[in-house]
């Protein structure tokens, strides 16, 4: 069974200088009860493609487009606005990085989850305010009583992310998107919610799509990864396979510029250049002004290729036999 | 043996909180009893949570603050209470790197104006010298020279720190306050800044007070390592002996916590529970207690002396027997 | 910046007209004297209360028709110009210099000089500025000198409050530690690291403020109490023709047009202005 699958979705905003493609055919599959971790640097278009992929773009901004869209077995783009509203308020839950700006702050977090209980559950107030107890302790935060009673802004960061994951629980997701759900916050409490992610995910069987600009945060954690640059998708596959063999330069120099234990030098490997602008993209591959292994033939386009499960998006991928052959097609 | 550059002695700050009617003042500590040296050429990192007073520490060690005790002595001299030529000695000697270029630099101001009112001020250079002088040090960070006429807004975020780099060295200085540099920049970028950042090390024997949240990073960079919580030292000692054998819970907890370095610790570590919180004047007993898996009746009412354990200085009752 | 700021200011659909508006006016003000075909204090007898050239009984002598006493209406309208807005303008550097002084005072040393600044000024803020100004102008015994005075006080308080808070917020950042540590004594930090960020909110503010000072001073000359009587003044063209609304509306339709559009173009440029240097929506 398939919980999310995303078939070529590109995202573009119009601008003075033309359209800009800041999501370029991205495709997504996951499976119930997955994690998987979706990472690229800022301006990857990771964060606009999960925001596509929840119709939560602003309409008169961008314009996006989409083959195959369906959560949980039901096909997205053939259901009508409502219908598609209501399935994904029942089954896909989102937090975003910024818990404080994301609770409302006029209201007690108590009030806050009931609403979303009452929506979803119903039921009378006694046993609402059981299953809002019920959720704090499940995200971790063990002083209930005054914590219903409390607004945001009188809990710290950590403690309104654990919040904004219990209104996301509330309705019992299928899946639940985490846009960079720990980037800011300090790495004890990043350690604390990752944690608790993952146990949700274990006890409760919730799909887990975890976003982040930093590779290192999914190294153990997830299941599945994609990695993302400028909004195209680069490389995706089994989590172990990628980390430990990655196919794509990029991917490669993303991990080898991670601070290293036991490196010989103390200097890092550090990948040349910046990232291009994404309105003035390099011809061919977009990675290719900056790539060590580029060649005459990378300025075609390049189509993503497949090893099994392990898909690359790159015509002389690292430590696979040399696809001269099929470049340019 | 190369001589001691910085000398901090039990440096403390507090801060007044806001004062209630008819109640004696109260009093926040952001900084409490830090000392450490540092040698030429060398770099120590500070680490810590946020509200552990690294920030505090930083800006007291480019004398922008003075603390409310100890001292900071630069090369024998105290860098406080300084005036004319010796305070313009001390600003060409310690430089400050921000967190984030985009607001430590002026947006209002070409990147080439800002660099050349650094040395009009500390510097006396004709015209010609200062323009020599800046077009060297955009070319050391990797810059090129008529990036001097741009406007900050115009480069991208590691070109800014870039530029927030070479304003640093411009002056030729000893010792760089660099203050969770790479923090905001991509992981490709963070290791383009860390390999110049070590390049200038190795090229002027720069000394560097580091200071981040990210231990992947202050293992690439750093000699010492101190550990801070609470404004309190809780482990001081080189990088590599921190790493391989933490003695503190805390820097332990710390390390296991870190994505990119959990994997090398040996030592069996339950994740912390709760958060870091403000200490008062008044706490008895080590701050880092309510979070310790390790505190006992000892830990809350007594306040950890420092003490030498195998390479480390650890404030701690426990370290050594958990 | 410059590039991007143009292009926002010129995507305000207002903005260009209004601009161009505005510079006609300033134009016709700073040449009224040349362009206009006679003396604005000439009493002709024999053509009193001429209507406008587009109207029966109109000459193409007197293009805007004329008043009571026979005076060209184009002459004096143009003379007009000159002098409300030239005393609008003088009133707003006046209080220009004076709120960027007292609000830099404040900014820079805080604590007491602040508090009472500040409390000044929230005083003088309480005033509605046309009231303020009639109070001021009575005090000082009223005419030109006065008035330009009293609306020149009153509009220091925006200024003081523009520059003061810049200074408060941008004293907090980065950059400001920043140029400390480069050594920048107080005179060079003000100058060199403050004040060109305070530039663009005093200029956006001091565009606005003009339409104000305007409005001030033709007010002040309707109640008589900034040009004396003959000198021709827009608001004094005003009081003086109310008598004869309906017997020549124009003599008080074209006055009371020539200070509508000068303040609408003055608060359209304002307002494209501030949203062209603050730009809320997140446009890159």
């Amino acid at each position: 069974m398939s919980l999310l699958r995303v078939d070529n979705l590109s995202v573009e905003f119009p601008s003075l200088y033309g359209d800009v493609r800041v999501v370029d055919n991205f495709s997504l599959q996951m499976a119930a009860g997955e994690v998987h971790g979706l990472v690229g640097e800022s301006g990857s278009g990771k964060s606009l493609a999960a925001l596509a992929i929840l119709g939560l773009l602003d309409p008169a901004a961008s314009r996006w487009r989409c083959d195959h869209l369906s959560l949980n077995d039901k096909d997205l783009l053939r259901a009508s606005a409502s219908e598609r509203r209501r399935w994904q308020a029942k089954y896909a839950s989102v937090i975003f990085q910024d818990a404080q700006a994301s609770l409302n702050p006029s209201f007690t977090v108590g009030k806050q989850l009931d609403d979303i209980i009452k929506l979803h559950h119903g039921g009378g107030k006694a046993e609402r305010r059981e299953r809002a107890a019920d959720l704090l302790h499940q995200v971790g935060i063990h002083n209930i009583g005054p914590a219903l009673e409390s607004y945001p802004h009188q809990f710290s960061a950590g403690v309104n992310q654990r919040a904004m994951i219990a209104l996301a629980l509330a309705c019992e997701p299928a899946l639940l998107i985490a846009d960079e759900p720990t980037t800011g916050l300090d790495v004890t409490i990043q350690a604390q919610l990752l944690e608790l992610l993952l146990k949700l995910n274990s006890e409760r069987g919730m799909g887990l799509l975890l976003i982040t600009h930093d590779i290192a945060l999914l190294a153990r954690n997830v299941e599945r990864i994609t990695v993302m640059y400028c909004g195209q998708v680069v490389e995706s596959g089994d989590a172990d396979d990628v980390f430990l063999q990655p196919f794509h330069p990029y991917t490669r120099a993303l991990l080898d510029s991670l601070p290293k234990l036991n490196q010989p030098s103390r200097r890092l490997q550090a990948l040349r250049g910046a990232k291009p602008s994404m309105m003035n993209l390099p011809v061919g591959c977009y990675f290719g002004p900056r790539c060590p292994r580029a060649d005459r033939d990378c300025v075609h386009n390049v189509p993503l290729s497949e090893q099994g499960d392990h898909r690359y998006r790159c015509l002389f991928p690292i430590g696979l036999a040399d696809r001269r052959d099929g470049a340019g097609s | 043996m190369t001589a001691t550059l910085l000398t901090v002695t039990e440096l403390g700050k507090r801060y007044p909180l806001p004062r209630p009617l008819f109640r004696p003042q109260q009093w926040q500590t952001a900084l409490r009893d830090v000392s450490f040296s540092l040698t030429s050429g060398k770099t120590i990192a500070v680490v810590g949570e946020s509200g552990s007073g690294k920030s505090t520490l930083a800006r007291q060690l480019v004398g922008l603050e003075a603390p409310s005790e100890g001292d900071i002595l630069l090369e024998g001299q105290s860098i406080f209470g300084r005036h004319e030529e010796a305070l313009r000695q001390l600003r060409r000697d310690i430089r400050m790197i921000f967190q984030n270029p985009s607001a430590s630099l002026n947006p209002r101001v070409t990147v080439g104006a800002q660099l050349d009112q650094a040395l009009q001020h500390l510097a006396q250079m004709g015209p010609r010298q200062r323009q020599e002088r800046i077009h060297e040090a955009l070319t050391l960070v990797g810059l090129a020279t008529d990036h001097k006429h741009h406007y900050p807004h115009q480069f991208s975020g590691g070109q800014r720190q870039r530029v927030a780099i070479a304003r640093a060295i411009l002056l030729q200085p000893k010792l760089i306050i660099a203050d969770e540099p790479v923090s905001t920049l991509d992981a490709s970028v963070q290791a383009q800044i860390l390999n110049l950042l070590l390049d200038l090390q190795a090229a002027r024997n720069l000394s560097f007070v580091f200071i981040s949240h990210d231990l992947g990073v202050v293992k690439t960079i750093s000699d010492h390592v101190l550990v801070l919580y609470a404004g309190e030292a809780m482990e001081l000692g080189p990088t590599e002996a921190i790493f391989r054998q933490p003695q503190h819970p805390y820097t332990r907890a710390l390390i296991a916590s870190s994505p990119t370095v959990q994997r090398a610790l040996q030592v069996p570590v339950t994740p912390l529970r709760g958060e870091l919180a403000q200490s008062h004047e008044t706490a008895l007993g080590c701050p880092f207690a309510q979070r310790c898996p390790h505190a006992d009746e000892q830990c809350r009412r007594e306040r950890p002396q420092a003490r030498w354990l195998a390479e480390q200085r650890v404030a701690c009752h426990k370290a050594g027997s958990v | 910046m410059n590039s991007r700021f143009v292009q926002r200011f010129i995507s305000h659909p207002a903005a260009l007209p209004a601009l161009f508006g505005l510079l006609l006016i300033l134009l016709l003000a700073v040449l009224g004297h040349a362009l206009s075909p006679f003396n604005p204090v000439l009493v002709d007898p024999h053509a009193q209360l001429l209507p406008p050239m587009w109207q029966a009984g109109g000459v193409a002598a007197h293009p805007l028709g004329t008043d009571d006493l026979g005076r060209d209406m184009l002459s004096r309208l143009l003379h007009g110009a000159r002098l409300t807005m030239g005393s609008a303008t003088v009133a707003l550097l006046l209080a220009l210099v004076a709120g960027v002084l007292l609000g830099s005072i404040a900014g820079l040393a805080g604590g007491l000089p602040d508090l009472l600044l500040r409390r000044c000024m929230d005083v003088l803020l309480a005033f509605p500025s046309i009231l303020l100004a009639i109070l001021l102008s009575l005090a000082f015994g009223g005419g030109m000198t006065a008035c330009v005075m009293a609306v020149a006080i009153a509009l220091t308080p925006h200024f003081f409050r523009v520059c003061r808070d810049g200074l408060c917020e941008e004293l907090g950042k980065d950059y400001v530690s920043a140029a400390r540590l480069d050594g920048a004594g107080p005179v060079s930090l003000y100058l060199q690291t403050l004040l060109p960020n305070l530039a663009a909110p005093i200029v956006v503010r001091g565009t606005l403020a003009f339409s104000t000072a305007i409005l001030d001073i033709a007010a002040l000359g309707y109640l008589s109490l900034g040009a004396p009587a003959p000198t021709p003044e827009w608001g004094n063209l005003l009081a003086s023709a109310h008598d004869f609304i309906q017997l020549a509306p124009w003599t008080v339709t074209l006055p009371g047009l020539a200070i509508l559009v000068t303040v609408l173009c003055a608060n359209l440029v304002g307002d494209a202005l501030r949203d062209a240097v603050n730009p809320r929506g997140a446009n890159p």
